[in-house]
């Protein structure tokens, strides 16, 4: 079927807003559980989709076929958490909180996968059974993704909280060039996947 | 909608739609390797073969299918050909319908994303230089600004002149032909608070006409013919609306005297100056747009703008009379419940030299008391203000009076030069509000009067004096004094 790659793209997008969605939420949800409102406040402790959908991390490039993605940020006030939390620790488990939570909807997957075939439910071949499997990894690389150490990714908030004060200036100024690493590293990936096919045709 | 149940209803539909196109049958073909092709092709089982991106779509003859991956070279072509398989391409398969959709569908949503993009950036800054020389002034088509004269208290002499301007914009030929010409341009002139800018409002809100609202200090920039450039295009926007009302408030931020500024009076804001000069009234005439500003620094002006032709007429926006004041209260307590011992018009005659704003301040604090009064007692329902609220209100304004009076004494008697009557002299003096102080005249200078009343020493300005008269000692005022100021007491004589 020729529109095949286009119809799974498609297919894989819904899973990937969802599992963006449960990303933010689990931010808000963190926060609000050290006793920052400020997320609840503007609506954002919610699963639904539209609150949390930006325009280019979540429509264009999935769109375009790359296979990251991000959401609108969850805003965090670590003035607001509750006293016994510092807010150094207290935004590392907010940050952390988003890729956990898609390192938890791959495990639910994989083990609801692993129910099915063990029970014997499902056809491996069954388009569902690789549909599951493809948005296991999806959430899989959606937490490696954010879990790297460059600003704005949550990663960098976790190391940001680990490294001692005096590095802080020195991490300041090299979080400037987050953004411009990171389309570097997308622009190497991107670059490998062409030098992939062209090298290894049919091979995917 | 709740939001619970919107974000119940999207994981639904998302949900339906994933199991829906997971159960779409799958047409995808069971694939074999280029070998087991080649071997077909020997024992000559192949019917049809149709090029696809992948590689061959295989017919056996048995009817079953297959997709081969790989391409045939040129000897297989020629052995195909002589078995008298039918070679096709699916090239026109790139058109088919789910793949057009799918293609539409990919670009409205990149084209929707990026629009809305564009818009937010936009929203946020528009500093591009072409939009630097854009006038940033608010357009207020009829009937979107949501005051009316109803909204202002006193002033009653300017509000006539402002609604014949409206009357003049909305039908012009009753006026042209009694052979009147607009005023071209209004001064609303008026100490701070007494409600220039508010009038101006209520016009918007009146007028049948868009008004062009500005204030003077966007007509000024960093770079020098950017604030002219505003001025232009301001009047440029008014002329294409025409018949229209341009409102442009705190006109001294740009009017002020030519040639008085640093680097030999030839900067930026008298550039703007001479561009609005030459808007008002230059060879372009324009009788269908009337400007209207408001200044409370008519003193600075540059003459060339006062002149008839430009700002013709100039309108005194009082201060607040005894019933201007009661009306004002009234205004500023129509969206509050009054409880029934309060009595506005005692407050209006207490709160002598309020403007309009003071009085609205003093609604709005009494409004805040009841509420902490309420919220103390934790009383329910309705939240009325009450005769006691009005009054701790009133007091820190009126307060205000009592402690300059106190800190007057001090300042001016120490500062400025004073005029001192000769002798005792004992002078009746009637305020513009209509109050009357009787005492001895201690001093007096350009500005104020002090008089020792039975009450106790009262500072009064002069602009708030209608008369003063010599009760006894007028013999000693009159009299030539070493004090030149002395002779220019009011009604001294």
């Amino acid at each position: 079927m020729v529109g095949g790659w286009l119809a799974e793209r498609l297919i894989l997008y819904i899973p990937l807003v969802l599992s963006l969605t449960v990303h933010e939420w689990a931010h808000a949800r963190a926060a609000y559980a050290l006793g920052d409102r400020t997320a609840a406040h503007l609506g954002r402790m919610s699963l639904d989709p539209l609150v949390h959908i930006d325009p280019i991390g979540t429509l264009i490039l999935p769109l375009l076929g790359l296979p990251i993605g991000w959401a609108r940020p969850v805003p965090v006030n670590p003035f607001q958490f509750a006293a016994r939390w510092d807010g150094r620790v207290g935004m590392m488990l907010v940050a952390a909180a988003g890729p956990a939570s898609n390192l938890t909807i791959a495990g639910l997957l994989w083990a609801a996968s692993a129910a099915v075939s063990a029970l014997g439910l499902l056809n491996p071949t069954n388009p569902a059974a690789s549909l599951v499997e493809q948005a296991m990894t999806m959430n899989l690389a959606l937490a490696a993704f954010n879990l790297l150490p460059v600003p704005p990714l949550d990663g960098s908030r976790v190391v940001e909280g680990l490294i001692p004060e005096r590095f802080r200036p020195l991490w300041d100024q090299l979080g400037a060039l987050g953004p411009a690493l990171l389309i570097a590293l997308g622009f190497a990936g991107l670059t490998a996947t062409v030098w992939l096919s062209v090298f290894f045709p049919g091979g995917r | 909608m709740p939001p619970k149940v919107r974000t119940f209803l999207i994981w639904f539909v998302l949900l339906v739609v994933l199991c829906g196109v997971i159960n779409f049958p799958d047409d995808s073909l069971p694939e074999e390797d280029w070998p087991s092709f080649q071997a077909d092709l020997e024992e000559g089982r192949i019917a049809e073969v149709v090029a696809v991106d992948r590689g061959l779509e295989v017919l056996r003859h048995d009817g079953s299918r297959y997709l081969a991956r790989g391409w045939p070279d040129a000897a297989t072509l020629d052995q195909l050909a002589l078995q008298g398989v039918t070679i096709d391409s699916d090239s026109d398969a790139w058109l088919s319908l789910t793949h057009l959709v799918f293609i539409v569908i990919a670009i409205v949503l990149v084209a929707a994303a990026l629009v809305y993009l564009v818009k937010k950036q936009g929203a946020a800054q528009t500093t591009n230089v072409l939009d630097m020389r854009r006038s940033r002034a608010l357009t207020l088509k009829p009937g979107e600004s949501k005051v009316t004269f109803a909204d202002v208290a006193g002033s009653d002499a300017v509000k006539e002149r402002l609604v014949d301007i409206i009357d003049y914009l909305a039908a012009p030929q009753r006026w042209t032909q009694a052979g009147a010409r607009l005023p071209r341009g209004l001064l609303l002139v008026g100490p701070p608070g007494t409600g220039k800018t508010l009038l101006a409002r209520a016009v918007a809100g009146e007028a049948k006409v868009p008004v062009f609202v500005c204030s003077a200090s966007e007509l000024v920039e960093m770079f020098v013919g950017v604030g002219a450039a505003r001025v232009r295009d301001l009047f440029e926007n008014a002329r294409k609306a025409a018949p229209a009302v341009v409102f442009i408030d705190e006109l001294d931020a740009i009017g002020r005297r030519r040639g008085t500024g640093i680097g030999a009076g030839h900067d930026e804001r008298e550039q703007s100056l001479n561009q609005l000069l030459i808007c008002l009234d230059g060879f372009q005439r324009d009788t269908h747009i009337v400007v209207i500003a408001a200044t409370n620094r008519v003193d600075v002006l540059d003459r060339a703008l006062l002149r008839p032709g430009r700002f013709d007429l100039h309108l005194q926006v009082p201060p607040l009379d005894e019933a201007a004041r009661l009306a004002a209260l009234r205004i500023h307590t129509r969206d509050k419940t009054l409880a029934p011992d309060v009595d506005l018009a005692a407050i209006a005659s207490r709160t002598l030299g309020l403007t309009g704003a003071d009085l609205e301040q003093l609604c709005n604090e009494a409004a805040l008391g009841a509420v902490r009064r309420e919220r103390k007692t934790g009383g329910t329902g309705v939240i009325a203000v009450a005769a006691a609220d009005l009054d701790a209100a009133a007091a820190p304004l009126t307060a205000r009076e009592h402690s300059y009076n106190a800190v007057d004494v001090l300042l001016l008697e120490s500062a400025i030069q004073l005029a001192r009557p000769a002798g005792t002299c004992k002078a009746r003096v009637e305020l513009v509000e209509g109050a009357v102080l009787e005492g001895e005249l201690l001093w007096a200078d350009a500005h104020y009067l002090k008089l020792e009343t039975p009450e106790g020493p009262v500072i009064v300005a002069k602009t708030r004096i209608r008369q003063v008269r010599s009760l006894a000692g007028t013999a000693h005022v009159a009299a030539p004094s070493p004090d030149r100021l002395a002779h220019q007491l009011p009604g001294s004589a």
